[in-house]
């Protein structure tokens, strides 16, 4: 079946039609995870490759992730069985001391985007909310964001205090590789796009 | 002492009176619809006891009347001198004057050419530098030593600027521990609190996060500065598209806002304290993600923003010489060049980062030693054209007569030497194979390390200060 108007809408970012598309193609008989990964997923694919090649700008890559999300609305509820399964799952904020969030936030937002499930735990983050969200959300994944050269310290102390339980890591300004070995860091990103390719090396 | 160290004589302008207006006030509707968040409790009693509105989550609405008050408190022009006391800078909306790090996150190193993390001994080289180049005038310290642990960094740059430079040092801190510990180290080297007051060598500089987030440690460094009465600047640096609306005249008045509601804090606090406005509205790169330091959108707005504040007869804490580009290259010689000369078309007051690149993660000395070429060569554009009888040299000309020759004339031999020569760039007839200027410029700094040291600080003085910031025999 032609789902190729609903995969255009996504890479076009096309929040508008994408409702009633997935309806009319549910409606003539289309299977729900076909929709979803043919059509959705697909195009999120196409759209993050554009976007590593220099093609597609940042807040393409969000309105399209936006119009996935909306299709994602429509149909997931049809599947049979078990959810959509995400390509993992993530627990990220700012650290300790630090206030700084658009960084964060762009990782948070293309992390979705790919398909990852990601739990926002907001800034100045402590080191013992770090540690109740590994146990709360059972994440895959623990990130570490940082601004401020002082506030980069405690990321030392939680990556210690994690111990390898789930996988970390770190980013923000200051925040260079040689440091991120240097404390054990599972991985480190110098920006939000390679984070998510990051992410998905440490979760193969 | 440079009273100004330029002149401007070049007519620019950016913002036109009613697009200023329409900016200012859109500041305010910004200020006292929208509101900030602002925390810190002694700043929200304050600005709640002179007629702000605070919601029990710090989010407070700004009257214009505490801005209009503010503005007619603070005071347009100050002094700054130089570590051993003397007057320095003359700091107004007429001040001409550029600075350069002491320290950063890396150095470029300048003899290798590899890019390294900036380490504590970098700092002599950078002051050192700094106190010889004529067009620098004042110094940044940060305290980002990676060999320095994070509880004393700021305190420990501060020392060590301090005593291989008697220019102005514009500092900062990690936390509000390292600002009052620097006022300290400050007030013993000028000879007493009182002597700083009266005569500072130092002025700060702290920041809010756009947008519109006013944080404890923002408004008690504000607090504490202008109780102290030491010059603050205090600067948001925003992105378009991401912590800015993604359009200019939205930028500008977002920044401003977040500008004028330090001001509010700053004269609630000590009316009267010295502030310098600062503002640093940029780009946020929609396929790299970086606040870009070297685009045109970034000069442009720095550059209307100096407008803004000179609106306000505040002196502008701008920013130049900076670049993306990680190394000496076209991109980076571009980029500094366009935002010096954008500095000075604007008459922007102190301007900060020059020879920072790699979007404000390295600084090269050998690019401040070439900023300092440039800004030269664009000081001597903005000196402008006199047009008097003694330029129009009528007499002279007359004398000469057509086909004659203006080489021996008495005019010439008086006059000539108003010329700019550049010390770094090649006039050559016939130029060399390779190009001299890098070279030059190594030699220069290689002359500096040499040669040029500062007078030295009382050894008892200095010793005691390290001894109380030295680093923790465990850490």
């Amino acid at each position: 079946m032609d789902l190729s108007n609903i995969y255009d809408s996504v890479i076009n970012g096309d929040r508008e039609q994408i409702v009633q598309q997935v309806k009319n193609a549910l409606s003539e008989g289309a299977d729900p995870d076909v929709i979803i990964s043919d059509a959705l997923i697909r195009a999120m694919d196409e759209v993050g490759q554009r976007m590593k090649d220099g093609d597609v700008f940042v807040p393409e890559v969000l309105m399209a992730a936006n119009t996935m999300k909306k299709g994602l609305e429509v149909v997931g509820p049809l599947l049979k069985g078990e959810k959509r399964r995400s390509a993992g799952k993530v627990a990220i904020g700012t650290v300790e001391g630090d206030l700084h969030d658009i960084g964060k936030n762009l990782v948070v937002m293309l992390l979705e985007s790919a398909g990852f499930e990601v739990v926002d735990l907001g800034v100045d983050v402590s080191k013992a909310k770090f540690l109740a969200a590994i146990e709360e959300a059972q994440p895959d994944i623990i990130g570490l964001s940082a601004l401020l050269t002082t506030t980069m310290t405690t990321m030392a102390d939680v990556v210690k205090a994690i111990d390898g339980r789930v996988k970390t890591m770190v980013g923000g300004a200051p925040v260079t590789e040689e440091f991120a070995a240097k404390i054990g860091a599972s991985g480190y990103a110098p920006d939000a796009v390679t984070a998510v390719d990051m992410a998905r090396s440490l979760l193969v | 002492m440079h009273l100004s160290n330029g002149n401007k004589n070049v007519e620019f302008k950016i913002l036109e009176d009613d697009q200023f207006a329409l900016i200012h006030q859109a500041s305010l509707t910004i200020m006292e619809e929208v509101g900030l968040k602002i925390q810190g409790e002694r700043t929200l009693s304050l600005l709640s006891d002179h007629g702000a509105r605070v919601e029990r989550d710090g989010l407070t609405r700004i009257p214009a009347e505490l801005v209009e008050q503010s503005l007619a408190k603070v005071p347009g022009e100050f002094m700054l001198y130089d570590r051993d006391g003397a007057p320095a800078l003359k700091v107004n909306s007429d001040s001409i004057y550029f600075g350069t790090h002491a320290d950063q996150l890396e150095i470029i190193d300048p003899f290798s050419g590899v890019a390294r993390q900036f380490l504590r001994k970098d700092t002599e080289l950078m002051a050192r530098l700094s106190d010889y180049l004529p067009n620098i005038d004042f110094l940044l310290a940060v305290g980002l030593d990676a060999d320095v642990p994070a509880g004393i960094q700021s305190q420990v740059t501060f020392l060590q600027t301090v005593k291989h430079c008697r220019k102005p040092i514009n500092f900062s801190s990690n936390d509000v521990q390292g600002l009052i510990d620097i006022i300290d180290i400050a007030s013993q080297i000028a000879g007493g609190r009182k002597i700083l007051q009266e005569r500072p060598f130092v002025f700060y500089y702290c920041e809010p996060i756009p947008p519109l987030t006013h944080p404890e440690s923002s408004t008690e460094k504000l607090r504490i500065s202008a109780e102290n009465r030491i010059p603050v600047v205090y600067m948001p640096y925003c992105m378009m598209g991401g912590t800015a609306p993604m359009s200019f005249a939205g930028a500008l008045a977002q920044c401003n806002a977040d500008v004028l509601t330090g001001l509010v804090i700053s004269q609630l606090a000590s009316p009267g304290a010295p502030f310098i406005y600062g503002a640093m509205p940029s780009i946020f790169d929609m396929r790299t993600t970086i606040g870009s330091y070297g685009a045109p959108e970034f000069a442009l707005l720095v550059a209307a923003s100096s407008e803004i504040a000179h609106r306000y007869g505040l002196p502008f804490y701008g920013t130049a010489g900076t670049t993306d580009a990680k190394f000496i290259d076209e991109q980076a010689v571009a980029e500094v060049t366009m935002s010096c000369f954008a500095s000075l078309l604007s008459g922007q007051n102190l301007v900060h980062d020059v020879g920072v690149m790699d979007h404000c993660i390295n600084v090269s000395p050998e690019m401040v030693v070439l900023a300092d070429e440039i800004i030269e060569m664009l000081k001597r554009f903005m000196q402008g054209v006199r047009v008097d009888e003694q330029e129009l040299a009528l007499d002279v000309i007359r004398e000469v007569g057509p086909g004659g020759q203006f080489l021996t004339s008495g005019h010439t031999a008086n006059n000539f030497k108003a010329i700019w020569y550049p010390r770094f760039f090649s006039r050559n007839m016939k130029n060399t194979a390779t190009s001299e200027v890098r070279g030059r410029i190594r030699e220069k700094i290689r002359y500096v390390m040499e040669n040029h040291q500062v007078r030295p600080l009382d050894a008892v003085m200095v010793q005691e200060l390290e001894q109380r910031f030295r680093p923790d025999p465990e850490s």
